[in-house]
């Protein structure tokens, strides 16, 4: 009887301790659940999430939710079932998301479930970016989606804000937000160099050209200090357009107010400067920035040193002043007014750099003079004009512009066959 | 301890000859090798395919098993009252039901092994020759050229002998990028299953094979639901508990949820794969919850077995 109750309390005491610790570690696990996940009344599923209606949410319906809820923890191996059907489903329906809405909410009903049972599905994520915004046409939803991904996977990969940088600059034109998933992005530790440069372009979309240039003049330094040529070529090229992008910016402004006070727009620029409206503005010496650029490159100078010789400090002034004279490009020329001798006035023309208006002439020249050669031992003598040869007619096979690229017509001698350019008469 | 072990071995040799255990494991190896070809069906995240695919394979397997196995084991002694020569030696009733238990146990770890191997194997020989081996191969010949069906063979011979000696190497706790942390997901399913061939035991000592398969399954899901029934006692208490309704709910929730095993924590998720991510470590507290919660479903057994009248 002893040896009975003996054992009766040894059970008991067994059973307690094994039920309070296994009470002690489940209270452990259930202070370890993150979020409270929505739960429903019932299990009525909505078949597809109507984003027509207000109060409609791939999130707030919750029927992402409880997928996971019926997975019954084998959240993986379903998410990778509904993966497959997912692209099955877009291969199937590729050419109809975009007309039938429904079928796109369908699809992203699927995205959402999926990354609901796996948050770290990263190609789910850009795929669906894929699906919902480039083939869908609706950024906005896309754009959660990768929301959603970017705080499941904060640091883990640099690739979801960076597909978002691409939603809010080129799409939504939301430059703020842009710079906001580029800053997101390069916490990832695999976040290649480039996409901080993308902030240059951001800081230039958003008319902040100092910073831009800074920048590029910064990033210039750097591949110059790391000897590499690549990025060079592209900075300098992003230098010369920050500066264009700048000026004209000024020019415009200018201009506008020109506008105001005739009602009609300046035949030269020159102009402008005459009637005072340039304005003591923040502007860019080109060839100072590009001497002070290559000097700087020269001695290998650290980059923050550099960047303050160039840009300039209190003390020592740099490539930046301010004027009230025209701003000049890169290489110190002035810039263009383009198509101001063919467009009717009251119509605001268009400002150009005079490197990249020659780039585009010296083709086009040389394209006509061949033709005109051509056109000389066809018929043995020069045309009258260049818009007698056949490849101005229209309908040729290759057309040839009766204009140059800023606006004037050829110079044309038909007595020496002799083609060349007003703008630029040294091509 | 000695008797446990001889009725643990014995009922391991019984379980192997068993039919049902032979046709889950040519299903589950069917379905494990198929996790390869599903990469087919993606256009990205193959690994990720296979890996989830794979590891769910072995974990619904281990379970049928435990599950259609298990529920017999009990039962078919009282059944072909072969209990009668066992119960007629000097061996406790208790030593009987660990036996079982651990016979059982045995059967299912040999049976996740057996996958596991075929498991490992498809993923590196999946790996060998996926779309990066592949090119690399195809890359190695001029342009121009492509290479003869021997040379393809080649290809895929050293692919296969590259798998079953990467594969050793990994069993014998020497993972590689591929395999880094399964092995944990792996053990986990060991410890769940565990939990549930507990249970399978307990169900098939006082009820008929049928009604102990329905009972193990529903805990299965009452399990691996746990959290989520936690969540629906945290949703009553947001909604307030104001009627005694609502109050008994919340009450029995907050009661079951503490009461059913917990599985949901012996899931790991795999698909981590990013050099950055923390490696997949070992859950020691989910381990020691999970021996206590089996040890105690045992005892639950052995106390039920006990006081069973088999006249």
């Amino acid at each position: 009887m002893a040896r009975r109750a003996f054992w009766v309390l040894i059970l008991l005491v067994w059973f307690a301790a094994a039920g309070r610790e296994i009470y002690r570690l489940q209270d452990y696990q259930i202070g370890k659940l993150e979020y409270a996940r929505p739960y429903r009344d019932s299990l009525a599923l909505p078949q597809v999430v109507d984003r027509d209606r207000a109060d409609s949410d791939p999130a707030e319906e919750e029927l992402p939710q409880l997928v996971s809820v019926m997975a019954l923890g084998y959240d993986n191996m379903v998410a990778s079932v509904l993966w497959m059907r997912v692209i099955q489903a877009f291969g199937a329906k590729l050419q109809h998301v975009r007309e039938n809405p429904r079928e796109l909410q369908a699809i992203e009903n699927l995205f959402w479930a999926i990354t609901e049972l796996d948050p770290h599905f990263i190609e789910a994520y850009k795929f669906g970016n894929f699906v919902i915004g480039d083939e869908g046409g609706d950024q906005q939803a896309a754009l959660k989606l990768l929301d959603r991904g970017i705080v499941h996977n904060y640091k883990r990969t640099f690739s979801l804000p960076y597909e978002a940088v691409f939603i809010t600059l080129h799409d939504l034109k939301n430059y703020k937000m842009a710079r906001y998933y580029v800053r997101l992005a390069m916490r990832a530790p695999d976040c290649p160099e480039y996409v901080e440069r993308i902030e240059n372009y951001i800081a230039l979309k958003r008319g902040n050209y100092e910073i831009a240039l800074d920048r590029w003049v910064r990033d210039d330094i750097e591949a110059a200090l790391k000897d590499a040529k690549h990025i060079l070529v592209v900075s300098r090229m992003q230098l010369n357009n920050t500066v264009n992008q700048w000026h004209i910016s000024i020019i415009k402004a200018a201009m506008e107010r020109y506008f105001e006070r005739h009602q009609d727009y300046p035949a030269r620029l020159e102009q402008l400067e005459a009637d005072d409206l340039i304005g003591q503005v923040r502007q860019v010496n080109g060839p100072r920035l590009m001497q002070l650029l290559n000097g700087v490159e020269q001695v290998r100078m650290p980059a923050d040193a550099a960047v303050d010789v160039v840009m300039g400090t209190k003390d020592r002034p740099g490539c930046v002043f301010e004027s009230n004279r025209l701003p000049r490009d890169l290489l110190g020329e002035s810039y263009l007014l383009v198509d101001n001798a063919t467009i009717p006035q009251q119509q605001e023309p268009t400002i150009s750099d005079r490197l990249s208006m020659r780039r585009r002439t010296e083709p086009a020249l040389l394209a006509i003079r061949r033709r005109l050669d051509d056109y000389r031992k066809a018929n043995g003598r020069w045309p009258a004009a260049p818009g007698d040869l056949p490849e101005m007619q229209p309908g040729s096979r290759e057309l040839l512009e009766a204009d140059d690229p800023a606006g004037w017509p050829w110079k044309y001698n038909p007595a020496t066959g002799k083609v060349s350019s007003y703008v630029f008469p040294e091509l | 301890m000695g008797k446990v072990w001889a009725i643990a071995f014995n009922t391991f040799k019984e379980a192997v000859r068993n039919r049902i255990l032979y046709i889950l494991l040519i299903f589950a190896i069917v379905l494990l090798l198929f996790s390869g070809v599903a990469r087919e069906l993606t256009i990205s995240a193959q690994d990720k395919i296979i890996r989830s695919l794979g590891l769910g394979c072995i974990n619904i397997f281990g379970l049928l098993i435990a599950v259609f196995v298990g529920i017999g084991l009990v039962y078919n002694e009282l059944d072909k009252k072969t209990i009668y020569t066992i119960i007629s030696k000097p061996i406790d009733r208790w030593q009987f039901i660990l036996g079982k238990y651990f016979g059982l146990l045995l059967t299912i770890y040999v049976n996740i092994l057996i996958m596991t191997i075929f498991f490992y194997l498809s993923l590196y020989y999946q790996t060998f020759t996926g779309d990066d081996a592949l090119n690399k191969f195809y890359a190695s010949y001029p342009r121009g050229e492509t290479p003869g069906t021997l040379a393809y063979l080649g290809f895929l011979g050293w692919a296969v002998v590259r798998s079953v000696a990467l594969t050793l190497k990994t069993l014998f706790f020497f993972p590689d990028t591929i395999t880094t942390g399964l092995q944990i997901v792996i053990l986990m399913t060991c410890i769940e299953l565990a939990i549930i061939t507990a249970f399978a035991i307990l169900y098939s000592s006082f009820s008929s094979p049928t009604l102990s398969a329905i009972l193990t399954v529903f805990t299965f899901v009452i399990g691996r639901g746990n959290e989520d029934i936690i969540r629906y006692s945290w949703y009553l208490q947001r909604k307030g508990l104001t009627t005694t309704a609502v109050q008994i709910k919340y009450y029995g929730a907050q009661f079951v949820a503490h009461l059913s095993p917990n599985l949901k924590i012996f899931y790991s998720d795999t698909s981590y794969h990013a050099l950055s991510d923390p490696p997949v470590v070992v859950d020691w507290c989910a381990i020691r919850y999970g021996v206590l919660y089996s040890a105690l479903i045992l005892s639950l057994a052995v106390l039920i077995f006990r006081r069973r009248d088999f006249k």
